[in-house]
């Protein structure tokens, strides 16, 4: 961050936007700010406050249940639509990433914009098949998957759409971290869909590695429609170390992460078996 | 409020007199203020009355070893703000060490406050003063430094080898060989080792490493210094050693010692790292040079790479025993790597041995040597435990594997090899810190109590061997056994004063240096005892160097031990010149000897000072043993103050002792482990600890507490990573991990007191041992889950499950 | 730009930069029981409540908390009307250097406002982010729960 030249307090969604793009990359939204603060970029000078634009609700529509993105990670945790979720994966998990403190300052809509490597929300929602709303020229939903890799520009998220189709589906985050409030080495996260022990779909993702999180298909279609034994895990916890680019850096091997992600793999067939029980 | 103090067992065996302040959890007397927030600490105080200080920042060195080509100030100074900049160029050119100890100093004079040289990513290049934070930072920017970069000692085993850099050419005056790196030396031998291990029935050769880790105090080194109306030159210093900054900053920036005051603040946390002067030199030769307040606060990035670590260590271990498991001989080499200056080299690796060999006093041949070598990495220095956590990762581990080669239970085989009450060990007397020690024999020690409870608390006989499982984890228990110091005999000197007020009440003042332990509480707990009245009737001040009495500072176990010793001994003196008043005021005899005897701590002659057959304190009054009759200290005041042969009662006395009465501990983990990913939790740890007396149970607790939390993390994730250069790669709490909360287990303490005589009223120490137990006690866990041996610190995930495959860890 | 900090109940215009951090703010402003070294929101010692909930005053923008109500330790309790957190912290030697007490307290209080009675894990888990390098957490884990039962005593009183 440089010398900040204007703090602006947004009225609306459309009124941060219109700001936004008359002053293109020389302004940034403030959501929670924390990564504002801790990665500055020199180029930014005008601020951008969410605060004044009704962006923090959660709530259950139609279509599944919205989160607005200024709701923090605690907000998601105390949800009680979010509690009975995907068998509650989200809310649980978003109120024991990280520390209190910054519970309380991650918003989803900052998390999913900034898409850090380290982030364990953005891999579970890509996992849960999560939409979002954008607003650039007009208000638009997208497949997060379709917005991670888009160019962003001034686009504000507007918040996070968590699907009805997988309301009933089991959502699995396994992470791997050296203390409890650290970064995950490894995060896998599933959502299985399990009917009469069969398992209809399966969506596997691997995160918290050098890079950003990644769909797996070729794991999670080696899942899809075989029933809930071991003989259907055997083979993804084999071939996982191939299939998948685990990275290497400061935090971990290549050759331990791939281990972990083998780990996380056992964990999910363990998952599933309770599931079963 | 009731507070249920759940993991904590305090047994106390009822042989020593019952003291009525000595032994209660007196809470701590700054701590509503702690508690409440008031502005206490350095930068407080520099903020609330130095608005206008000046704000310093220090250019570091970015490669680890070279040569200052030229360095050019002038863009720096240039810049709106700046007040000044300090380099070799306009700084005292003295060599002298930043290790705050005794007198001689043992640490080697390797250091100047601004040199030509730069010998590790971090050292000091330049500082700059100026009007904020942020223009200080710029200027840094703008300083135009160009090094000739030098061939680097990366390893501590590549420091002497033939043809190694050599890091000090200018051959620093207390350092061993320079020429080969060789910051200090030592080798005690006792007996012929080699020849009794050559002869023992079983041997066992182990080699432990441990790694660079940090202190990580909450507040960062912090200081500021002022001119004063008389032009004294005031530092606040968050400080261990008040006194040593005093001397090592008066004789390098030359300003003579009644021109200069060290005042210590509410500090937030040592642990060691604030027994090294690091930045006082700099703020008061600032504030000298500009007139203004200058203030330097370490950010967390420079705290981690410029401030002082743990003396990373190679320790090879051989136990010779017989095959009863009677050991017959101890030898321990050390190769320590004290980084790029050799502060506490000496001495820290000294205590590797002296604080853990004579536990194992039954082995009559014994050698410990070892070499302190210079590298171009961080600085080691002091810190909790001081060589002696590193000595007991090595050699308790070992003693584990002699005991599974004997076919015999850990526990078993230490209870035939302890050290027990009356009993010594050469090592005593033949290694001290950096010279010679002084002989003892133990007076006090529970530690077969400590090891049968700890045992019991843990479920040692139940779980042992039993490999536990649950699907992919494996559960284990181990143990180990320590011992530490109190103080450095014959070199640690305390004072304190006590003087009367005429209402009865009494002001206390010492050098004693509270550090958040809470020894103002304590020592004012065994004056209050002394003088018969609760803590609320004293008023403390410790920790300045004009307007308190001498002490050492917080070090080495030391404050409660001696600087407990000063207290008691002024307590006793002002309490025998108020029985003089009060036998007067009362009519009756009292022989002027007793009342001007030096005034003891216990010692050898456990028979009661034979003044109190006169009389005794009690609740404000002086009861006379011979008349029954009681006159109130306040009436001892008022007629001292004002009536008859008005005089001030009060008396500073000093302590020194000749002995070092090790506290001892038996510590007990189970873990369980993740074979999938090598993940080592610790689920319950147990520690128990002999203090002697412990003065204040809920600090004594504290203490323990802390010193294990530190120390499985230190056992488990902290870990400082470097480049291919030699720069630390994870400076910040992001990526070097501390325990939170979340991830301690519970930590049972279980406190049996002794009596030690030669401490104040029968305490010993308890602020270091702590720390010795996690890798020991962990590592033992592992081998007892799984059969495999780590023989290398932090068990980390990766490096353990390497181990469980079967690879070299 | 100017704005309005509302500090325990107390609003206070202050002049600042639009991109300055509020624990900065709020240390030149004198509220010194406001502390922290990380700058990087890991250590946990700059804790202050903003609306009741616990942040890193260190990570937050001075100009975002503007309209928000600022508990500082010092709103919670001083030395001489101890909050009953801070009277078992002290009552259970869980106070050794201090530094880190504030926020933690702030964090308990947190905690506490939102369940009355926590257990262990809770606690544990709503107070993760604050760093304690002396007390290794026991006896402040003690004095949260101690507190907690000596306030629902007060309420059912």
């Amino acid at each position: 961050m440089g010398k900040i030249a204007e703090y602006y307090y947004a009225s609306s969604c459309r009124d941060a936007v219109e700001r936004a793009r008359a002053l293109d990359s020389a302004a940034a939204y403030v959501g929670g700010g924390v990564e504002l603060v801790l990665r500055r970029n020199p180029g930014v000078t005008t601020l951008i406050d969410l605060g004044r634009c009704g962006l923090s609700e959660i709530r259950e529509t139609d279509e599944g249940i919205d989160i607005g993105a200024l709701a923090t990670l605690t907000e998601m945790s105390h949800s009680v639509p979010l509690q009975h979720y995907a068998h509650g994966s989200v809310a649980h998990w978003a109120g024991r990433v990280a520390s209190n403190n910054l519970r309380d300052m991650i918003t989803v809509g900052g998390a999913v914009a900034r898409n850090q490597p380290w982030n364990d929300m953005v891999p579970h929602l890509l996992a849960l098949d999560a939409q979002v709303h954008v607003l650039d020229d007009e208000e638009r939903t997208v497949p997060l998957r379709e917005f991670l890799r888009s160019k962003r520009g001034s686009a504000l998220v507007m918040g996070i759409l968590l699907p009805k189709a997988n309301a009933d589906a089991f959502g699995y985050l396994w992470r791997f971290t050296r203390t409890e409030q650290d970064i995950p080495l490894l995060h896998v996260s599933a959502c299985l869909h399990i009917d009469t022990g069969v398992i209809g779909q399966a969506s596997i993702v691997v995160g918290g590695r050098p890079g950003h999180a990644e769909e797996c298909p070729q794991l999670s279609s080696q899942l899809t429609g075989h029933p809930v034994d071991h003989a259907a895990f055997a083979p993804v916890i084999e071939s996982a170390g191939r299939l998948v680019d685990v990275g290497d850096d400061l935090r971990a091997s290549g050759a331990y992460r791939r281990d972990l992600l083998r780990a996380a793999l056992t964990g999910l067939e363990e998952f599933a078996a309770e599931v079963m029980r | 409020m009731r507070i249920r103090r759940e993991g904590f067992t305090h047994v106390t065996d009822g042989t020593a007199a019952t003291p009525k302040i000595v032994g209660t959890s007196v809470p701590k007397l700054d701590g509503y203020a702690l508690a409440a927030g008031a502005p206490l600490y350095a930068d407080d105080i520099a903020e609330r009355d130095f608005p206008g200080r000046l704000h310093g920042r220090i250019l570091t060195s970015p490669i680890a070893h070279g040569v200052i080509e030229s360095i050019d100030v002038a863009r720096a100074e240039a810049l709106p703000g700046v007040h000044l900049v300090l380099t070799c160029k306009n700084t005292p050119r003295m060599f002298y060490t930043t290790a705050g100890q005794g007198w001689p100093e043992p640490s080697p004079y390797d250091n100047q406050m601004f040199g030509d040289r730069v010998r590790f990513v971090g050292d000091r290049v330049a500082a700059v003063f100026a009007e904020t934070r942020q223009i200080a930072e710029d200027a840094l920017k703008l300083v135009d430094v160009k090094y000739q970069e030098l061939p680097a000692v990366l390893a501590a085993a590549d420091a002497m080898v033939d043809g190694a850099p050599v890091i000090h050419p200018e051959n620093p005056k207390g350092a061993y060989d320079a020429s080969r790196n060789i910051a200090a030396h030592v080798d005690v031998v006792v007996g012929d080792v080699d020849k009794a291990l050559a002869a023992s029935e079983v041997t066992i050769s182990r080699r432990f490493e441990t790694q660079y880790a940090q202190h990580v105090p909450m507040e960062t080194h912090t200081a500021f210094s002022y001119v004063d109306p008389y032009g004294k030159v005031v530092i606040v210093s968050s400080t261990q050693v008040p006194w040593h900054v005093r001397r090592i900053v008066s004789r390098l920036i030359g300003v003579p010692m009644s021109r200069m005051r060290v005042i210590k603040p509410r500090i937030g946390g040592g642990y060691g790292t604030k027994q090294e002067v690091l930045i006082e030199d700099l703020v008061a030769y600032a504030a000298l040079l500009t007139g203004r307040p200058c203030e330097i606060r370490l950010t967390r990035k420079e705290e981690f790479c410029s401030a002082r670590t743990r003396h990373p260590m190679r320790i090879d271990v051989s136990i010779g025993s017989d095959r009863a498991g009677h050991f017959t001989a101890l030898k321990m080499y050390v190769l320590s790597n004290t980084g790029a200056y050799g502060s506490h080299g000496l001495t820290v690796m000294s205590n590797t041995g002296s604080k853990t060999l004579p536990l194992y006093n039954k082995a009559k041949d014994v050698r410990f040597y070892g070499d302190a070598v210079y590298t171009n990495l961080p600085v080691a220095g002091a810190y909790r435990g001081y060589g002696a956590t590193q000595g007991y990762a090595a050699l308790e581990t070992a003693i584990d594997d002699l005991a599974a080669t004997l076919n015999m239970d850990p526990l078993e085989l230490r209870k035939k090899n302890v050290i027990a009450v009356g009993e010594g060990s050469p090592i005593f007397e033949a290694l001290g810190e950096g010279r010679q020690g002084v002989a003892q024999t133990i007076k006090s020690c529970t530690l077969p109590i400590l090891m049968e409870r700890g045992a019991a608390a843990i479920g040692w006989n139940e779980k042992r061997g039993k490999r536990i499982r649950s699907g992919h984890k494996v559960r284990g228990v181990g143990m180990s056994t320590h011992m530490q110091g109190s103080g450095i005999p014959l070199i640690d000197m305390a004072s304190a004063s006590i003087k009367l007020n005429e209402d009865g009440t009494y002001f206390l003042t010492m050098g004693a240096t509270d550090i958040g332990t809470g020894s103002d509480t304590i020592l004012a707990q065994l004056a209050a005892e002394v003088l018969g009245v609760s803590t609320d009737r004293f008023s403390v001040l410790s920790s300045d160097t004009d307007l308190t009495p001498f002490d050492v500072g917080a070090y080495a176990s030391s404050t409660t031990f001696v600087s407990g010793g000063a207290v008691l001994k002024a307590a006793k003196s002002v309490r025998n010149q108020i029985f003089q008043v009060a036998a007067t005021i009362l009519g009756e005899e009292l022989d002027e000897a007793l009342v001007h005897a030096e005034p003891k701590v216990e010692g050898d002659d456990t028979s009661p000072d034979p003044i109190l057959s006169f009389y005794r304190m009690e609740d404000g009054f002086v009861v006379s043993e011979r008349s029954g009759k009681r006159v109130s200290v306040s009436d001892v005041g008022y007629r001292s103050f004002y009536e008859t042969n008005q005089k001030q009662i009060a008396a500073t006395e000093s302590f020194v002792s000749p002995y070092s009465p090790p506290p001892f501990a038996a510590n007990f983990a189970e873990i369980e482990v993740d074979e999938l990913t090598g993940k080592i939790q610790v689920l319950h740890y147990v520690t128990a600890v002999d203090c002697g007396i412990s003065i204040n149970p809920d600090l004594v607790r504290g203490q323990i507490l802390g010193a294990v939390a530190n120390g499985i993390g230190f056992a488990l994730t902290e870990e400082y990573k470097f480049s291919a250069r030699g720069a630390m790669v994870n400076s910040s709490l992001f990526d070097y991990k501390i325990l939170s909360r979340r991830d301690m287990p519970p930590v049972e303490v279980i406190v049996v007191d002794s009596y030690e005589t030669n401490g104040p009223l029968g305490a010993k120490s308890v602020a270091e041992i702590g720390i010795n137990g996690p890798i020991p006690a962990i590592g033992n866990a592992f081998f007892d889950a799984t059969g495999i041996r780590l023989h290398q610190t932090p068990y980390s995930p990766e490096r353990v499950l390497a181990a469980l495959r079967g690879g070299a860890d | 730009m100017t704005t309005t900090l509302t500090v325990n109940g107390t609003m206070c215009t202050v002049e600042i930069d639009p991109g300055d951090i509020l624990l900065d703010v709020l240390r030149r402003e004198g509220t010194l029981e406001v502390r922290g070294d990380c700058h990087t929101g890991d250590c946990g010692v700059c804790t202050v409540l903003l609306d009741g909930r616990p942040v890193a005053s260190c990570l937050m923008f001075a100009a975002k908390a503007a309209g928000h109500a600022i508990t500082t330790v010092r709103g919670v309790g001083t030395e001489a009307h101890p909050h009953p957190l801070q009277e078992a912290f002290v009552h259970n030697g869980a106070v050794q250097c201090g530094y880190c007490i504030p926020g933690a307290i702030l964090a308990a209080k947190a905690l506490l406002d939102e369940n009355p009675d926590p257990d262990d894990q809770a606690i544990r888990l709503g107070m993760d982010s604050n760093y304690c390098r002396c007390t290794g957490y026991e006896q402040q884990i003690e004095a949260v729960k101690a507190a907690a039962a000596a306030m629902r005593e007060d309420v059912h009183q």
